[in-house]
């Protein structure tokens, strides 16, 4: 990175209320815990297994973390009332942002990349996530 | 700690893993600098940490 671009300051595109952005990392650990059970049932090496589980028990000590902090502000999805999910099932359009999410739209990719068997389609599905990553920095301008 | 005998699947999973990892991490710090409930920013603190050990792991087993 040269002089001119360190010095200069990029505005944060970062509107998110607390509450998104802790939905966020709720749904984006949900992604990583699928991402982990795929390195578990892929790994032949126990060693790697092993720490890969070890990581994985770790990440759900996490979610708990955000999951409690959720439910401390009923702001848990499953906290939400019959009568609010009949008027998002009603008008889609107020659902919050963070469902545009990275979680959402990887989990999409996920399912791209289950229905492939080969090695150049994981590779693409993989490349294609990579993509996904990059544009959710750039979206936070942290790049 | 190296593992060169990876297969390639193997180590497509853990490129991802970590990936994925250090996404949340840039997040985690990006989200706990703009809260306003400190709680919340210390649970984001907390998290963050825990994901940087988790991604440094992975790297070590990537080599």
């Amino acid at each position: 990175m040269n002089d001119r671009n360190r010095n200069r300051t990029v505005p944060s595109r970062n509107n998110l209320s607390d509450r998104e952005m802790l939905y966020d990392l709720f749904v984006g650990e949900k992604y990583l815990s699928l991402l982990y059970d795929q390195a578990i049932m892929t790994s032949t090496n126990d060693r790697v297994r092993d720490t890969i589980e070890a990581l994985q028990q770790s990440g759900h000590q996490l979610s708990e973390k955000i999951t409690a902090v959720l439910q401390q502000h009923s702001w848990h999805p499953n906290q939400i009332s019959r009568q609010q999910f009949s008027q998002q099932a009603k008008n889609p359009e107020s659902l919050s942002t963070s469902r545009e999410t990275v979680g959402s739209r990887c989990l999409a990719s996920s399912r791209v990349k289950h229905s492939s068997d080969n090695t150049t389609n994981r590779r693409s599905s993989s490349q294609f996530r990579r993509n996904q990553v990059k544009s959710e920095l750039s979206n936070l301008n942290l790049e | 700690m190296l593992y060169d005998n990876l297969s390639e699947r193997e180590r497509i999973c853990l490129e991802d893993l970590w990936q994925m990892e250090s996404l949340n991490i840039v997040k985690c710090d990006a989200y706990a600098e703009k809260c306003g409930d400190p709680k919340i920013k210390s649970t984001l603190v907390d998290v963050a940490r825990a994901k940087r050990h988790h991604a440094s792991r992975i790297r070590e087993l990537l080599g």
